[in-house]
């Protein structure tokens, strides 16, 4: 598994230029149905408006980048609100599909670069901004396609306020607008992207494959069943015997036994290293530390 | 965050609650479940920081304890006005049992209470009925959020027939200590040898303050348990379980002892999996175990041993009539905690609001 990498998904092109600047993304040669950018930190994908846009981005993005589960996922955008100023950021704590009434509620584990607030997806701009909410076009959308392809821990917006009553009077900010308004929040985008890379580093490694596996398997035959008890048992040997362990298991040149006949070596390994779980009896703990 | 239903927003309690948390975000939801029992959540990240959940239970506020759990001829019940502990011991069933680590408090402490009472004027005493309320969380870690050790306890005092367990490993005794003893409410403390402790019951208070606070309790008249559950096995578990022996029983005076019990490490096997998947490079999951019955225990031969051999140790410290041997396993009676899947009063809870994702 590669390691995890950021994913975009923004409504504008003036939103994308700055995160491809910031991260090194460069847009994709080839056609596509959606204007993508890609680079070594992620990739981004400009959906347009519209939560079924956001939605239909997202899965394509995902298969486009891989396919892989566990990426971390980041819908950036602008949004209107009733009181907070231009140019402020905010986290969505809760985003609301305003059509159905469905809400959902991005855990937030990680230190947080800004203020939460939640987020009111409307089926078009609006004219005027009720609820004291963030109001956008796409988190509806983005947010539930994500979480299939990632734990929702991983999967948050990201959103700027570009108008509220007393600033703008056209609901259409300029693309020169949108591109500032995110430019001047890059910092904080990359903080953030930054911890979700954290946490999906954390999920990766929970994935992993342990030491020796991939070599054992290209050796030995082993059914399907007989694969999961390897890995289980391939962890349990890292765990208890960090060092080294595997090596005599299979030494180099030798013949390649069966699977079966591996497992058992490993299981008599495991039985015979002793366990000790915690620091010797009449040791204080700062002299372990 | 601060989550809380929306229904709940101005209950007294969940005004007192809110006061604990200014500066926190009040983020309204209709029903926890939406917050609390969607897919696509990790247990282990939510645990780095998770949130509280304020809620109302509807219905299932006690439930039967299975038959052969409990102290020895009592009715066993529990209930559970919180999902979840703050802690984070590695061995416990409550890792991942729900999907969310987030912490839900239920703010209807009446409705347990009247539902409690229906069972004890039910039951006409025969035989007795013990309540445990430390099943599903910690009776006492959230104590100065929640102050349901101050509501409850006052309350089983009026029903001296009826006993209550608060089985904790936290110090808030504050609630008790503001109050008489009550003779039929036993504040339980569970514990490993210390060096264990250090190693995997994470963000807990140590065995000293444990101590501490049983002794402090022990000295207002409190009726008080020792709970060696699960044991915990390593190479020198015999030294280990006799030096802590002698630190429980040097702080903890016997005469203030209701019930002293111990417990093999067991967990189902699905709620083996789940935890295994969740922390796989936890050196107490890595050790030899076995299935067994639909369990994941230490091997027979080893789990025989130690209870045989920490059971002795213990008798040296306390009269027979005291021990109570595993009381405190997850009860294998109850099939939706024994198979590792949500038991049936949070599942009933939790329907309303689906899965929408």
């Amino acid at each position: 598994m590669a390691d995890p990498s950021l994913r975009f998904v923004v409504a504008l092109q003036a939103e994308a230029r700055p995160l491809a600047e910031r991260f090194g993304l460069a847009p994709l040669a080839e056609s596509h149905a959606f204007h993508v950018y890609r680079g070594n930190r992620g990739w981004a994908i400009v959906a347009g408006v519209g939560k079924a846009a956001a939605a239909a981005a997202t899965a394509y993005l995902h298969l486009l980048s891989g396919g892989e589960t566990g990426q971390a996922w980041l819908n950036v955008g602008i949004g209107g609100h009733c009181q907070r100023p231009v140019g402020d950021a905010c986290i969505a704590h809760k985003i609301q599909d305003a059509a159905s009434g469905i809400s959902w509620y991005p855990p937030l584990v990680v230190d947080l670069p800004c203020p939460t607030a939640p987020v009111l997806t409307d089926e078009r701009v609006e004219e005027e901004y009720t609820a004291p909410w963030v109001h956008d076009t796409e988190a509806a959308g983005f947010y539930p396609t994500a979480c299939r392809f990632s734990t929702s821990e991983l999967v948050q917006c990201f959103k700027v306020v570009s108008d509220n009553p007393e600033a703008t009077l056209a609901r259409s900010p300029s693309a020169s607008l949108v591109e500032r308004l995110i430019r001047d929040n890059l910092d904080r985008v990359e903080s953030f992207g930054d911890a979700l890379l954290g946490l999906a580093r954390e999920v990766a490694a929970l994935a992993a494959d342990p030491p020796g596996y991939r070599e054992l398997l290209a050796r030995c035959p082993f059914t399907l069943a007989e694969q999961r008890r390897l890995r289980r048992l391939l962890q349990r040997l890292a765990v208890l015997a960090p060092a080294g362990a595997l090596a005599p298991l299979l030494p180099p040149g030798a013949a390649a036994g069966r699977g079966r006949d591996v497992l058992k070596a490993l299981e008599t390994r495991l039985s015979e290293i002793p366990v000790v779980l915690a620091r010797p009896v009449g040791i204080p703990s700062d002299a372990v530390r | 965050m601060l989550y809380v239903e929306e229904e709940i927003l101005s209950h007294p309690r969940t005004l007192q609650i809110r006061g604990r948390f200014p500066d926190d975000d009040v983020i309204p939801c209709a029903r926890y479940g939406e917050v609390f029992n969607r897919r696509a959540q990790s247990f282990r990240l939510q645990k780095r920081r998770p949130s509280l959940i304020l809620a109302k239970k509807h219905r299932n506020f006690v439930l039967d304890g299975p038959a052969d759990f409990g102290i020895p001829g009592t009715k066993s019940l529990y209930f559970s006005h919180m999902l979840n502990c703050i802690y984070d011991c590695r061995y416990c069933y409550l890792q991942g049992m729900y999907r969310s680590a987030n912490y839900v408090v239920f703010v209807n402490f009446e409705d347990f209470l009247w539902e409690i009472e229906a069972k004890i004027r039910g039951s006409r005493g025969a035989p007795p009925l013990f309540f445990y309320s430390g099943y599903d969380c910690d009776s006492l870690a959230l104590e100065p959020v929640t102050r349901f050790a101050a509501t409850f306890v006052p309350f089983f005092a009026k029903f001296p027939d009826a006993f209550l367990e608060l089985r904790t490993k936290s110090t808030q005794i504050k609630s008790l200590l503001e109050i008489d003893a009550v003779p039929n409410v036993v504040a339980a403390w569970s514990f490993t040898p210390e060096e264990v402790a250090e190693a995997i019951e994470h963000l807990t208070p140590s065995v000293d303050r444990r101590l501490r606070a049983m002794s402090r309790l022990a000295e207002r008249g409190w009726r008080l348990g020792l709970r060696f559950d699960p044991l915990i096995y390593d190479r020198c578990y015999r030294e280990r379980y006799r030096n802590l022996f002698e630190q429980v029983f040097a702080a903890v005076p016997v005469a203030s002892l209701h019930s002293v019990s111990v417990g093999p490490f067991r967990l189902s096997e699905s709620a083996f999996s789940t935890v295994v998947r969740l922390y796989p490079e936890e050196p107490l999951f890595a050790m030899p175990l076995a299935e067994e019955g639909g369990g994941v225990t230490y091997l027979r031969d080893r789990e025989q041993e130690m209870l045989e051999a920490v059971t002795a140790d213990l008798l040296s410290h306390i009269p027979r009539e005291l021990f109570v041997p595993t009381l405190s396993t997850p009860p294998s009676g109850s099939r939706e905690r024994a198979s590792g899947s949500r038991p049936a009063a949070v599942a009933d809870e939790e329907r309303p609001s689906g899965d929408l994702v």
